[in-house]
């Protein structure tokens, strides 16, 4: 069976090798990203932990009552009280508060960013001194031992350290190293008085790390920490310490961890999703037109005396072995896909560099399986229509295709598509992640009924606007019939085209036209004419200050960047950035639509229309979430503005939201001088010296085009997620192509040997692309304009989106190409067999 | 030469013969609705013995080809009964019916008989596989010797003749032992050599093995290897031959659209 029609076989095989292979790439990324823990270094000496990591919420009640946690964006702070506690508890040798200040120290290369710890937290690695003494309040500190090395220093030596205050310079006491690896971040440490103060929030710390007397058990001391602790409401609100043990501490020791797992988790898990339901599709499409193609010889098996049971036994049988053969060649290429995306990861700094690949037999297993499930059922429901074919159609000397489409498959096709419309208007209210997931759920959805449909749509297309291809003389008659009397096999062939379009206009433009309209925010809003980006650390409080004593500066406004988070969805998180509306003035114009900015100013917020929407919030209305670190806001919103996606969703006064950092210091310094003065920004570079080393003055446009570079970067996932499938659903609609064009050889055969000459089949053929390719933009750009434009109205706010010239090139071009290519090379290799022979091949 | 053709048809009209391979009442096979309807069969009745060799001639449109096809259990006739010995086909699903055709009824067409994926061997043991039943090797083997291909059974369809395909064919049909065998065409597209191979194979098997053969063909040649020839015109049976001659058959094809005019002008000499 499967030599005579290698073309189906191969269509589906490649179908079905994709499928596997992206979907265990995916599998294997999800294991890994919930297998991933970090690693344990700095706090490897302490057994148990309290910290605080995330803020959670309990939504609903009884069997519904669920609790969602997010990471927290900032380090989360405990009361310095319950060090105390805890150390008085039974079993405890020792309980430690530690706080991690960032800063930066100037080495001979450049700033090396560095965490500074209290003294009295290095029991908890432990780090020992090497060399030299402890640090002195207000004196000596300590280093690492590679970070001395690094930067050649010894006790003795002055050392410059770049705090939020500013600069200072210390003198190196010591140097000290633990007695295996050391941790990532290279560590600095200062008397423990020294540490609270720099951090910025007395009174509190932020990791308490429990040293345990001998014999004591990790899992009995944990529990009595636990029991120590302030007891958890019913519903959860908010952040609250948790105990850690084991491998979860790699979540206390770097912020990095949960947020990477975050990342990695609902990435693969949306690319894997959308994978498979793309992959339905496909898998039908292919598995159906092969079977249909073998119509006489299942004709001639059943006139052998083959029972319908039997035949689609041998359908289903043949589909399954193709699918374990296809799943096995593909798991290597998964495998291999996975460690790439996690090197990418890794490379784009999206997830830390201790993440690694976990490869287990799980991810393939589910992914074949998958894949075989799909293969058998398509394969299945072609068979059942095979199955009932009349062993007389044996005989018969070509197959004519029955009229209609049958009741079960119209009623399908029309639930199919009501349903894509009630996808596509509830998407108007969908945002960030899910965006993606329900546009292709949108298109999957609209793409199925045209699939089922597809039949009426083509015998309706032909009869109607067919008749333009009649003015092309014979040619054009001969398509117009042949399309019409083939409209089920071409209802294939056309919906993964439909697919290939639609997929690729819908994905590939949405993020267009959210980097367009940002990037046309920043343009109109960033009015400053110089913006100042710090080496690594940020820029410290009295930067702005200093800055503004400049001749020649109009206005400084120094701006810090964090993240808040809003009860909606549970719990979501949003951007927040906090200026100073005395300096905002002249740098920026976040095109408030109502209230004033003016108010910003105590416990306020500021927030963008489209946000303050779906919070359902409004002007003198009160905003109730958590700041980036927990601790809980309650602020009354004064103002919103349009140019959110450029910008933050929320807007917050300067002194408010930087309390909440874990650094402390402003991310950029927007700064307008009325005219551009070549001796002004030379004073501002010189001023910026001492107080914040390493920091740079870009004028604005060249600040603009780096934030759009920086936006193409963070959509590199989304890019590579569009461009996998719509290569995918391209493979497949040229599978289908080639195999609609192989199976017509007695059809091209009989045409000749009636007369039609070769360069008049050629002609014939082309004229049935066009009209193919007709109903397939029409029906593709309308499902893609369904799905996109809800969309972009509800991330960008106008309903306009935002297609490059290169896109519709791509799109339609790419199209156009494909099918030229999958239909005329088959077509004239066809055509060179001599139509004598080809008329007895049984079509 | 008149006095040897008559009008009225041969067969019981009572209830089929003991020792009736294939029995045909008030077969009716309709194409069609309403306006355009086609009759391709009109009220057949037929009784076909066992152990017989019969062919069924006619012009193109009289109905042969859906004659076979009904009483070979391919296709159901708009109305009427078909009895294979006890059986009656058309009273059986279409599984059952695929299972009974599997072993009680051999079908051999024109052309396109054999699965081109299968060397000869497989093709031939299809339908014993199909029902799970261990084939007879013996006979087997006596089958192959007599389609003389002993030598060819690993080859694939695709490097056969269209003789040597249409041998597989037979042996396949054969294969089974069934109660039927039926032929369509079977000769239609092989040179007068090999055709006469073919029917040779198909008169040996009615001999030798008291085998049933109902054959529908248009070469006078053809038939001319059968013990009955059937006519059939516009659906309806119109005359029936034992054992004729080539001639005979020729001359009664051609004559077949003028037995009316005969008729009237028989009438109207003997009236005179």
């Amino acid at each position: 069976m499967v030599r005579e029609r290698p073309a189906g076989v191969v269509a589906t095989f490649v179908a079905l090798w994709f499928a596997v292979a992206v979907v265990t790439a995916c599998g294997a990324m999800l294991e890994s990203g919930i297998r991933f823990h970090g690693s344990v270094q700095r706090y490897a000496a302490a057994p148990v932990l309290v910290a605080e990591t995330q803020v959670s919420r309990t939504t609903g009640s009884g069997e519904d009552r669920d609790t969602e946690s997010e990471p927290l964006a900032e380090r989360g702070r405990l009361d310095s009280a319950l060090v105390t506690t805890i150390g008085r508890l039974p079993g405890v040798r020792a309980a430690i508060g530690d706080v991690t200040v960032p800063a930066g120290v100037i080495g001979p290369t450049g700033v090396v960013g560095v965490e500074v710890h209290p003294w009295s937290a290095a029991a908890l690695t432990p780090f020992v001194l090497r060399t030299g003494t402890p640090p002195v309040a207000g004196g000596d500190i300590v280093l690492d031992q590679s970070l001395a090395a690094r930067i050649g220093a010894a006790p003795g030596t002055r050392v410059t350290l770049n705090l939020a205050t500013g600069p200072r310079t210390f003198t190196i006491g010591g140097v000290a190293a633990p007695p295996t690896t050391e941790p990532a971040e290279p560590t600095v440490f200062v008397a423990d008085a020294d540490a609270t103060a720099l951090s910025g929030h007395p009174g509190t710390v932020e990791v308490i790390g429990v040293l345990p007397d001998a014999g004591v058990d990790t899992n009995s001391l944990a529990a009595s920490v636990r029991a120590s602790l302030p007891r958890l409401p019913a519903r959860l609100e908010g952040a609250y310490p948790r105990v850690f043990t084991g491998a979860d501490r790699g979540s206390v020791e770097s912020m990095a961890v949960d947020n990477a797992r975050e990342f990695v988790i609902a990435v693969s898990s949306v690319f894997g999703g959308i994978t498979l339901l793309i992959s339905t599709l496909v898998i039908a499409g292919t598995v159906g037109l092969s079977v249909r193609q073998r119509h006489r010889d299942i004709a001639l098996l059943r006139a052998i005396a083959a029972t319908p049971r039997q035949v689609r036994r041998m359908v289903v049988v043949e589909s399954f072995l193709v699918s374990v053969v296809a799943a096995t060649a593909a798991i290597w290429a998964g495998m291999t896909a996975t460690g790439w995306l996690r090197d990418q990861f890794v490379s784009r700094a999206m997830v830390p560099d201790a993440f690694h690949a976990h490869l287990s037999w799980l991810p393939p297993l589910v992914a074949a399986a998958a894949a075989s499930l799909f293969a058998v059922l398509a394969a299945w429901v072609a068979s059942l229509r095979a199955s009932r074919i009349r062993p007389v159609e044996a005989l018969a000397e070509t197959s004519v295709e029955r009229r209609g489409i049958g009741v079960v498959r119209a009623l399908l096709g029309i639930v199919a598509l009501a349903g894509g419309i009630v996808l596509a208007v509830t998407s108007a209210s969908a945002s960030g992640d899910s965006a993606a997931s329900i546009s292709v759920a949108t298109v999957a959805t609209l793409v199925a009924a045209i699939g089922l449909l597809g039949p009426l749509v083509i015998r309706a297309a032909a009869a109607t606007v067919g008749r333009v291809l009649h003015s092309f003389g014979v040619t054009g008659r001969l398509a117009v019939a042949n399309t019409a009397s083939s409209a089920r096999q071409l209802a294939a062939v056309v919906s993964s085209l439909v697919l290939a379009v639609a997929l690729g206009g819908s994905l590939w433009f949405l993020q267009t036209s959210e980097q367009h309209t940002a990037a046309g925010q920043v343009r109109a809003g960033l009015t400053a004419d110089y913006v100042v980006t710090p080496a690594s650390t940020g820029i410290p409080a009295g930067a702005t200050d200093a800055l503004r004593q400049i001749s020649g500066v109009r206005a400084v406004a120094g701006v810090v960047h964090s993240t808040m988070f809003a009860k909606h969805d549970d719990i979501t998180d949003y951007s927040a950035a906090g200026l100073d509306v005395a300096d905002i003035g002249s740098v920026l114009n976040l095109g408030v639509t109502s209230g004033r900015l003016d108010d910003l100013r105590g416990d306020t917020i500021a927030i963008d229309a489209l946000t303050a929407t779906s919070l359902h919030l409004r002007v003198g209305g009160e905003f109730v979430g958590w700041f980036g670190d927990g601790a809980p806001a309650r602020l009354r919103v004064v103002a919103t503005y349009s140019r959110g996606l450029g910008f933050a969703a929320l807007t917050l006064p300067h002194d408010l939201l930087i309390a909440h950092t874990t650094s402390g210091v402003d991310d950029s310094v927007l700064i307008d001088t009325g005219s551009a003065n070549a001796a002004t920004v030379a004073a501002l570079r010189s001023a910026l010296g001492p107080i914040s080393p390493g920091a740079t003055v870009v004028g604005s446009t060249a600040y603009r085009a780096s934030l759009d570079e920086d936006l193409v970067q963070n959509a590199w996932t989304n890019r590579v997620v569009t461009a996998v499938l719509i290569v995918y659903v391209s493979i497949a609609a040229a599978n289908t192509l080639v195999t609609y064009a192989l199976g017509r050889r007695r059809q091209f055969a009989v045409l000749r040997l009636s007369g039609t000459t070769r360069i008049q089949v050629l002609r014939m053929v082309r004229l049935e692309q066009v009209l193919l390719l007709g109903i397939a933009f029409a029906a593709g750009i309308a499902i893609a304009a369904a799905t996109l434009l809800p969309m972009v109205k509800g991330t960008t706010g106008s309903a306009t989106p935002y297609i490059p010239l290169v896109g519709w090139v791509a799109v339609i071009g790419g199209t156009v190409a494909l099918s030229a290519v999958a239909t005329m090379v088959p077509v004239r290799r066809t055509l060179r067999m001599a139509p004598v022979e080809a008329i007895g091949v049984r079509e | 030469m008149f006095a040897k053709r008559t009008t009225a048809v041969v067969l019981s009209q009572h209830a089929r013969g003991a020792g009736s391979a294939i029995a045909l009442r008030g077969l009716q096979k309709v194409y069609g609705r309403n306006g355009s309807a086609v009759r391709a069969l009109d009220n057949i009745d037929a009784d076909f013995a066992g152990g017989t060799f019969t062919a069924v001639m006619g012009p193109s449109g009289s109905g042969k080809s859906t004659l076979l096809q009904c009483a070979a259990g391919l296709d159901r006739p708009s109305a009427g009964t078909v009895w294979l010995g006890d059986t009656d086909l058309t009273k059986l699903s279409e599984p059952a019916l695929t299972r009974l055709r599997r072993t009680r009824i051999g079908f051999v067409f024109q052309s396109f008989n054999l699965v081109t994926a299968l060397n000869v061997r497989d093709n031939i043991l299809l339908p014993s596989r199909l029902s799970h039943r261990r084939p007879d090797r013996r006979w087997l083997a006596e089958v192959v010797r007599r389609v003389g291909l002993t030598d060819r059974l690993r080859h694939r369809p695709a490097q056969l003749s269209g003789g040597e395909q249409q041998r597989v064919a037979i042996a396949r049909a054969l294969s089974v032992r069934p109660d039927v065998i039926f032929c369509d065409e079977p000769t239609g597209a092989l040179d007068t050599r090999t055709a006469a191979q073919v029917l040779t194979l198909l008169r040996h098997a009615v001999d030798a093995d008291n085998q049933t053969v109902v054959m529908v063909t248009h070469d006078p040649v053809a038939a001319s290897y059968a013990d009955r020839v059937v006519f059939l015109a516009d659906g309806r049976i119109v005359d029936d031959l034992a054992r004729p001659g080539v001639d005979a058959i020729a001359d009664r094809l051609v004559h077949l659209g003028d037995r009316a005019a005969v008729a009237t002008t028989a009438s109207a000499v003997t009236a005179w």
